[in-house]
């Protein structure tokens, strides 16, 4: 999957990532990013970022994705990081009850904190251990749509149904802005047409200055 | 790469940072300050555009750094003074946070990639050491650099 140079692309849609700790956020970013399982990734700082191109009908799309931290001391620091997101992934773990129990706070934080039209997908991540199951997928095939979410089971680490976490979420998007549910000029859609030299801030131009490499290695556990 | 370049130009608005200073401050006078509100707080000042509010919340991240026993904690407090020292070009002070933190966690990719960038920078800005940058910040952070080397050398 190599880039095709920077500036390729027709938008940025801006994803978050949230959930309960050790859920497998950062594993499924990497999964999306780099196509590998990371075992043993130690808890995230914060934030991180991911970036991936993807095609939507013949579009392509950056996907600049924000990987929250999990733990509860950074849950006002990851707060700020919600404004502006076209989509957000919201993670529990299908072997542990408690993380889809917290579902509904996490809920009312993304809706609370992104605009009306940010598409909110439920993942149940840990698909490949079914044995060890607490959360059934009818029960969370349920919730997600009383609550108006998208929703499938992952895993991180075979890879299943990952790609299309992040691409119907994409989709779903694009959709809203082509039928005009979405406003491009709101200031926080979280959509950005394909950058042009007016950027909030410099980091468009950094990108190519040639000192780094312009490949795939980016930063995700 | 990019994304190192976004965290570390990221940055908070005055509104919310006197947001967090009201609550932090109101929390202080009624003697009801936790490590979580501290943080908060810190985090926000660390990314901040003003010089003096990044050295503030050095400070506070010093403060938190000396009174936890928490080894995660102490990570990402050492990952959050890295932070402030680049935003304020000091290059080297991250260096050794960014150094303490992967001599624990060989494997701490984002500890790596914003020495990465770190290291970036200072080719680019062609660095030339505390010798010159030395300032009431650097003094300060002493006794956390200190806490830092203990751990490399534990």
């Amino acid at each position: 999957m190599a880039n095709q140079g920077p500036y390729n692309y027709s938008y940025i849609f801006k994803y978050i990532i949230i959930g309960d700790m050790g859920v497998g956020k950062s594993c499924l970013l990497h999964q999306f990013t780099e196509k590998k399982f990371m075992a043993d990734c130690p808890h995230t700082i914060g934030v991180e970022f991911g970036t991936r191109i993807i095609e939507v009908n013949g579009q392509k799309i950056k996907l600049q994705i924000w990987d929250t931290a999990g733990q509860e001391r950074f849950r006002a620091v990851t707060r700020s990081y919600y404004r502006g997101a076209a989509g957000a992934l919201m993670v529990y773990d299908i072997t542990r009850r408690a993380t889809y129990n917290h579902l509904s706070g996490w809920l009312t934080d993304a809706r609370s904190l992104t605009n009306p039209n940010t598409v909110i997908f439920l993942i149940g991540n840990k698909g490949d251990l079914d044995g060890q199951r607490e959360v059934t997928y009818d029960e969370a095939k349920r919730f997600a749509e009383e609550n108006d979410l998208l929703f499938l089971e992952t895993s991180a680490k075979t890879g299943d149904h990952v790609e299309d976490a992040f691409i119907e979420t994409a989709r779903k998007i694009y959709q809203n802005i082509q039928d005009g549910s979405l406003d491009l000029n709101a200031a926080e859609s979280g959509v950005q047409p394909k950058p042009t030299t007016t950027s909030r801030s410099p980091n468009g131009a950094s990108g190519t200055d040639g000192s780094g490499p312009s490949g795939d290695s980016k930063c995700q556990c | 790469m990019e994304e190192t370049q976004l965290l570390l130009d990221d940055i908070v608005l005055p509104e919310e940072i006197q947001r967090y200073r009201v609550v932090y401050e109101k929390a202080a006078e009624a003697s009801q300050v936790t490590d979580q509100n501290k943080f908060s707080f810190a985090y926000c000042l660390v990314r901040s555009k003003a010089k003096a509010d990044v050295r503030s919340g050095l400070q506070l991240l010093r403060e938190l750094y000396d009174s936890t026993r928490s080894d995660d904690a102490k990570r990402d407090y050492l990952y959050y003074s890295a932070l402030g020292n680049a935003r304020l070009n000091e290059y080297e002070e991250a260096l050794k946070f960014l150094d303490a933190i992967l001599f624990i966690q060989p494997g701490n990719h984002q500890a790596k990639n914003l020495k990465d960038e770190v290291t970036r920078r200072m080719n680019r800005e062609g660095y030339v050491g505390m010798g010159i940058a030395v300032g009431a910040g650097a003094l300060l952070l002493g006794g956390l650099t200190a806490a830092a080397v203990a751990i490399l050398k534990k």
